[in-house]
């Protein structure tokens, strides 16, 4: 009997540690914060829920209310044109919600496989989401497909470069900036998904490109760089900046200058018409607060706004001298928006999974989701 | 980084991702990674073979027979007296067992290698980043890491999709051949009622289905992992010469020893 026991408690010490060490989708992710500045309401998506938060911290609603942990967000929704409140679930379904009460409209997309990690992108008319899956789905407001990249209907492999999609494209005139895991960022026409040009990158872009005014599109790399390539002349690579590590999120921008960080936890100020690091940030070590920086940096006003993984809350002058560091708890990944007045931290592994602090860096209230 | 990471997962990480590096699929990584664990071990393997071994000596002799029979009804003093047996033929009750719990960490340190180094959701990828050791020479163009190998996406439970039903085709590998391995590797006891055969019963009949389980339910390299490790502990007691393909054949079809 006593063996039997031992074989038991054997199976569910190893299941345990198993199912513990990354296998479950719920401990993956962060949560994604989009705010409306008409409703002035926040909108979080994070494993089974997405909420809906006044501008004070109480829940307006949440969906479902009951979870479903088959159904895991990702990523933050996004409101579009016409009114709706769209997020895409790491099982491959993107949901159209009511803003106003979190009622589901329909489900827009439902594939059977792969995972959306990002947000879709929302334009005037369309919306694209990028899959794991490897494929960018082009579908109108109304969830009507119109067309993918590379184009299903086809669905050559050898036309196909077998790697996933994670983040949404950047969009400019009509034309898409996509970055694949592939380590390659393809230009596709908005409408037909056919590809202008496609530039190879040292290594993959996780996140987003950011393009500037003047058609310059920069992407961090997990080469430990980031690029700036011209989207005027077939994204021609203008320079590169070696970093300390891998940059996940991208870059702010406010007029030539490019804030971010890296997985090192170094903080960077750089000159975007040329690559330089500003003078105040070339420092012998870089401004390094010691724990990796996943976030984009938000700059408002006078300040600098950054998160750390350690679970801080950076705030700079905008000579990179540190005015305050808040303590936010957990763990935080996404980097701080505003909303209104305030800055919003997503922490994970604590109750709270929605901070505010005044521009100051002062904490005014959290949000725990209900039981 | 803790102990545990930096001791167990780090290296292991990046020796797969060392094979890796030489242009192989990741899955082949996984199973040229398992046979080099399965030769390191060898002599634990060995050891348990051994241990095996003289444990079914001893149930075999008439003592322990006879022991069997005298205290048939009184489990305690069975017990104290097979513990006195132990120590006086210098057995390890314990030495047939102790090889296949420390492979325990090991499958858990693969598995969390494998994760971290397949980087399929966005925190494990970013700690990969932490996981590389900053010597390694371009890591950074292996990552991301390809997951596919053969029909099957080694960072996700495997399924074969036929007629819109998902077959695991893997977690059944993994249960075939670890019965195979328990059955070949496991000599018959004289005493098929005795508590240590019943043991070996009930562990044969767990084994493939708690791993059938972990296979049906984690990521494919995992999967992967097992049938290789199966697989490998097979030929390793074939080269011992312990293997015998007869046990696989269920008992009332096995053919008689006695002349």
């Amino acid at each position: 009997m006593k063996r039997k026991f031992l074989i038991i408690i054997t199976i569910f010490i190893l299941a345990s540690l198993l199912s513990g060490c990354g296998g479950a989708p719920a401990a993956s992710s962060w949560p994604g914060i989009v705010y409306d500045p008409q409703s002035q309401t926040i909108y979080t998506a994070f494993q089974s829920h997405i909420f809906a938060i006044q501008s004070s911290g109480s829940m307006k609603w949440r969906y479902p209310e009951k979870a479903d942990t088959n159904q895991q967000f990702y990523s933050s929704p996004v409101l579009t044109t016409d009114g709706q409140l769209v997020a895409s679930s790491y099982e491959n379904k993107v949901y159209s919600l009511n803003p106003a009460n979190g009622q589901l409209n329909k489900i827009l997309l439902n594939k059977d496989r792969g995972r959306f990690i990002d947000s879709p992108l929302a334009t005037q008319d369309s919306l694209y989401a990028s899959s794991s899956d490897e494929f960018l789905y082009a579908f109108d407001l109304q969830g009507t497909l119109r067309w993918t990249f590379p184009d299903q209907t086809k669905d050559k492999q050898a036309d196909r470069e077998k790697q996933a999609l994670w983040a949404k494209p950047a969009e400019k005139d009509g034309t898409l900036y996509l970055p694949s895991m592939n380590r390659k960022i393809y230009a596709l026409s908005a409408k037909d998904g056919s590809v202008i040009w496609k530039q190879d990158l040292p290594s993959a872009s996780v996140h987003s490109p950011v393009l500037s005014e003047d058609g310059v599109l920069y992407a961090g790399t997990l080469a430990n760089e980031i690029v700036a390539l011209d989207t005027k002349s077939n994204g021609k690579l203008l320079w590169s900046l070696a970093t300390k590590g891998w940059v996940w999120s991208a870059p702010a921008i406010v007029d030539k200058i490019l804030y971010f960080g890296d997985l090192t936890g170094s903080f960077y100020a750089v000159d975007r018409t040329n690559g330089n690091i500003l003078p105040w940030a070339d420092k012998p070590d870089g401004i390094n607060v010691g724990s990796p920086i996943s976030g984009t940096p938000l700059v408002l006003k006078d300040k600098i706004y950054f998160t750390t993984q350690a679970g801080n809350l950076y705030v700079l002058d905008m000579k990179g001298n540190i005015l305050k560091t808040s303590a936010v708890g957990g763990k935080v990944y996404g980097g701080a928006v505003a909303a209104g007045d305030q800055i919003l931290v997503a922490p994970v592994g604590i109750d709270n999974i929605l901070i505010a602090f005044d521009l100051d860096g002062n904490q005014k209230w959290s949000f725990a989701p209900p039981k | 980084m803790d102990l545990w990471n930096l001791i167990i997962v780090q290296p292991m990480l990046n020796i797969l991702l060392g094979i890796y590096s030489i242009g192989l699929p990741f899955g082949l990584a996984i199973i040229i990674f398992t046979i080099v664990v399965r030769l390191i071990t060898h002599p634990l393997t060995a050891q348990q073979q051994k241990s095996t071994q003289a444990m079914q000596e001893l149930q075999k002799s008439k003592e322990w027979q006879e022991m069997q029979k005298k205290y048939k009804n009184e489990r305690e003093k069975l017990s104290q007296e097979q513990m006195r047996l132990y120590k006086e033929m210098g057995v390890n009750p314990f030495g047939s067992c102790l090889p296949t719990l420390i492979q325990f960490p090991i499958i858990i340190g693969l598995y969390q290698s494998i994760m971290h180094a397949l980087g399929n959701t966005p925190i494990q990828l970013m700690d990969l980043s932490k996981f590389i050791y900053p010597f390694f020479p371009n890591a950074f163009k292996l990552i991301p890491i390809n997951p596919q190998f053969l029909w099957m996406n080694l960072g996700e439970p495997e399924r074969v999709y036929i007629g819109g039903f998902g077959i695991p085709i893997l977690a059944i590998l993994v249960m075939i051949t670890t019965y195979m391995q328990s059955k070949v590797m496991t000599m018959p006891t004289a005493d098929a009622n005795d508590q240590s055969a019943q043991m070996t019963k009930m562990m044969n009949l767990y084994m493939p289905l708690m791993l059938g389980f972990f296979a049906y339910s984690f990521a494919a390299g995992l999967a992967v992992y097992f049938v290789t490790s199966n697989l490998v502990s097979v030929f390793q007691y074939t080269l011992l010469g312990k293997t015998d393909w007869r046990r696989l054949l269920p008992a009332g079809m096995l053919p008689s020893n006695k002349k």
